[in-house]
């Protein structure tokens, strides 16, 4: 069994990007924007200018934090049993945040996303089998914007037994995210070892830091729970047009933000993200289904391994505004290149629109086409068993091999049975109504969405947390501006 | 001979020779072509065909943005002269990300677009206070306000800011347009601007347009 990797970068490349990056991190700097961050790196060696607020981060320190962060930790969901090993060796697959536009399962045209949108989605993911994790992938219209962070955790905490994470919205926003992540799972004590809940930390590329995300990230990292450093560098706007410039430059800032968090709290879980993408030339806009996205991801899932990190990367994106081919080819060649690239925790079902939009079928559908996607990196497997050598004597010439036990123990693993596309005869499919893709994953996520029923949770923890999403919708908006750390 | 330079200087741009249009526009003003004459004829007539070749798909935003480089060396040099005759700026375009919003490409994109149209733009930059856009008309005097907003929680910004110019009684002596990706038509209408550019190219016609009257 070879393996099906996918690799555009070569060894000595993966160096070269890396060396590149250091020097970026040595002579150009990154700017910090939260001054106790500042004052942190400053402890750990770093170049530190107050007036600019441009930090620069000599090799060694880097080379010295950056290992500190663990190759391997293991994510659970609200449901302890629900193990996933994320390492650089392990795969798993999570929906993608945050749509605020909803593609309508019942009228297929787009309206604004309600939190009734955001339940379902949970539900949908709670059930399909390739979908290990979720996001907050869809943002509630319809509610208080200060409540959104616990709102949504609540909601995954009543309907699925699966790993979640949000965005870092500042101090006062993540401290209540560690509140609510105690309260669901009873105590923080249960989440030291295995880790339920993550925090996005969005980059601000070119080479800068984004204030809420670096209070998330410092909080995130002092309390031990995992953070994605994600920077979304379009190339030929937000980073050279030229791929590998695109990697020195994004892969700097990844490290930094790394080193970061290891500054905070050494051997806090980090990933390597990437929402890296190109731009599009004519307008400016993000290109995240261009198959650059792919080799982008792909590329990061070899830095990622090289520095023995766990990677995060962006798939399954498309700029198609409805279900078309376009959709579909974008979807599933990106899912494809980030997984055979190698990037260990995909996060990419269910959006259109430059993951502005989100659609249950297309979430349905991404599941199907992660199915495909495992089954090809599954490779083929050459054993006795499998070459078959006596089957193949008894069948003889001219004989079929339906009527073989051979057959019968072992298709259900050697191929892939998709629930979703159609392999019927002609006359058949036009019996059945003509029915194309996208219809029969509606029917399928409304059959699903139908049979759910809420968790029973304890009446306490209900309390609670309902105690606590009202207290938090009592604040105002200055409140949460006010907690925030200086500049 | 000074036609031929005129013309020589609208291909540069054109053509995007940056390094070229200072020396040809040097040319022209020595052959006694005047600022006026020189920006209208050679300057404004190249960004039109610029503006074609972007509609048409020949041109991408790097080869428009090269083109504005060449323009912009040829209009520094006419600048002090076109100020001391008749002639006005095209109108000046205040522009910023609404406050909650660190979002900044899409703005700085329009803004590029504008000063390569000819328009004087400021630009005061991300998570801006709504009362921030209000002082900074007062001080800059723009004919347009633009407002950029990528998030759905600080598309509300957009509207305070228009509430606060209506309460300061200055919401007649500025047009008001809002873009980015979440903004919409209806939203634009809805909170009571005069305008929505679904890219940085509308947002520059929709300027046209509003300034035409
Ligand atoms: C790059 C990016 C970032 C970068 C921004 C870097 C920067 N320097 O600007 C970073 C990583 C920092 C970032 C951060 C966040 N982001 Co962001 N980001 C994007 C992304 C991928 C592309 C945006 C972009 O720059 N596009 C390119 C420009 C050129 O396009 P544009 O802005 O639409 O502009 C064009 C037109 O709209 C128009 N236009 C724009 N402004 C104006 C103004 C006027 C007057 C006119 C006429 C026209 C006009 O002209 C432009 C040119 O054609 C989008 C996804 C998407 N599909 O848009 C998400 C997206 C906007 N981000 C999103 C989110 C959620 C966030 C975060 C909250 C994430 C987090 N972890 O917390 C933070 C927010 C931080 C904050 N407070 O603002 C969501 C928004 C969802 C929502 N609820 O509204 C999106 C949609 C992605 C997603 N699906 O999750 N982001």
């Amino acid at each position: 069994m070879k393996s099906g990797k996918y690799q555009v970068l070569s060894e000595s490349e993966i160096r070269t990007v890396h060396e590149h990056s250091m020097r970026v991190l040595a002579e150009t700097g990154i700017r910090v924007v939260v001054k106790k961050m500042r004052g942190i790196l400053r402890d750990i060696g770093c170049a530190v200018d107050e007036e600019t607020k441009i930090v620069k981060f000599p090799a060694h320190v880097v080379e010295e934090y950056r290992k500190k962060a663990p190759r391997e930790f293991v994510m659970c969901g609200c449901d302890p049993s629900y193990e996933r090993l994320i390492s650089p060796d392990t795969r798993v697959f999570s929906g993608l945040s945050t749509a605020i536009n909803m593609y309508d399962l019942e009228t297929g045209e787009y309206r604004p996303t309600t939190l009734k949108d955001v339940v379902d989605h949970i539900v949908l993911i709670d059930y399909l089998e390739n979908v290990h994790t979720n996001q907050m992938d869809i943002w509630p219209n319809d509610i208080p914007m200060q409540t959104i962070h616990v709102e949504t955790m609540r909601q995954w905490a009543l309907n699925c037994k699966k790993p979640y994470t949000l965005g870092s919205y500042g101090v006062m926003a993540t401290k209540d995210m560690m509140h609510m992540l105690s309260l669901i799972m009873g105590g923080m004590d249960r989440v030291k070892t295995k880790h339920p809940f993550n925090a996005i930390i969005s980059v601000q590329s070119p080479l800068s830091t984004a204030h809420l995300q670096i209070e998330g990230l410092m909080l995130m990292a002092q309390n031990g729970q995992p953070c994605i450093m994600a920077p979304e560098a379009m190339a030929g706007t937000t980073a050279p047009v030229t791929l590998a410039g695109l990697l020195v430059q994004h892969n700097a800032e990844i490290i930094a933000h790394v080193v970061m968090a290891q500054a905070v709290n050494a051997g806090a879980p980090v990933f390597y993200g990437t929402v890296s993408t190109i731009a599009e030339m004519r307008r400016g806009t993000v290109a995240l289904g261009a198959i650059e996205t792919g080799m982008i991801s792909a590329a990061s899932a070899q830095m990622a391994n090289f520095y023995n990190l766990p990677c995060r990367a962006v798939a399954g994106c498309t700029e198609s505004k409805t279900i078309d081919v376009q959709c579909g080819t974008e979807r599933a060649q990106s899912i494809m290149l980030a997984a055979m690239g190698g990037a260990n925790y995909i996060t990419c079902v269910g959006t259109l629109e430059s993951s502005t939009a989100a659609a249950h079928e297309l979430t349905v559908i991404d599941n199907e086409i992660i199915g495909m996607v495992e089954r090809a990196l599954r490779g083929i497997e050459v054993n006795e068993n499998s070459m078959a050598l006596d089957v193949i004597k008894n069948v003889g010439p001219d004989g079929n091999y339906l009527m073989q036990e051979h057959t019968q123990k072992n298709f259900r693993t050697e191929h892939f049975i998709p629930k979703l596309a159609d392999r019927e005869k002609r006359d058949i499919w036009e019996k059945g109504g003509k029915r194309d893709m996208a219809v029969r994953a509606r029917e399928e996520a409304k059959k699903i969405l139908a049979k759910h029923k809420q968790k029973d949770i304890d009446a306490k923890l209900a309390k609670e947390l309902d105690d606590f999403v009202k207290s938090v919708a009592a604040r105002s908006l200055d409140d949460f501006y006010a907690a925030e750390w200086e500049a | 001979m000074a036609n031929d330079t005129l013309s020589k200087l609208e291909d540069a741009i054109v053509e995007m020779k940056a390094d070229e249009t200072e020396a040809l526009t040097k040319e022209a003003m020595q052959a006694g072509v005047s600022a006026l004459d020189i920006l209208n004829g050679g300057l404004l007539t190249a960004l039109e065909r610029v503006g074609v070749l972007f509609r048409d798909g020949d041109y991408f935003l790097p080869d428009v943005l090269m083109c504005v480089k060449a323009y912009k060396n040829a209009y520094a040099l006419l600048d002090s002269e076109l100020k001391k005759g008749a002639y006005k700026s095209r109108g000046t375009v205040m522009l910023g990300t609404v406050h909650g919003d660190i979002h900044e490409i899409g703005k700085n994109i329009l803004l590029a677009l504008l000063q390569g149209n000819g328009y004087t733009v400021v630009d005061i930059g991300v998570d801006v206070q709504s009362a921030v856009f209000v002082e900074k008309a007062k001080e800059f005097k723009p004919d347009i306000i633009g407002m950029s907003a990528l998030l759905t929680t600080s598309m509300p910004a957009m509207k305070e800011v228009v509430d606060l110019f209506v309460k300061d009684g200055s919401r007649d002596r500025y047009k008001i347009i809002v873009g980015g990706a979440p903004v919409s038509h209806a939203f634009a209408k809805e909170i009571g601007a005069d305008g929505y550019g679904e890219d940085a190219q509308s947002g520059v016609e929709l300027v046209g347009r509003l300034l035409a009257g």
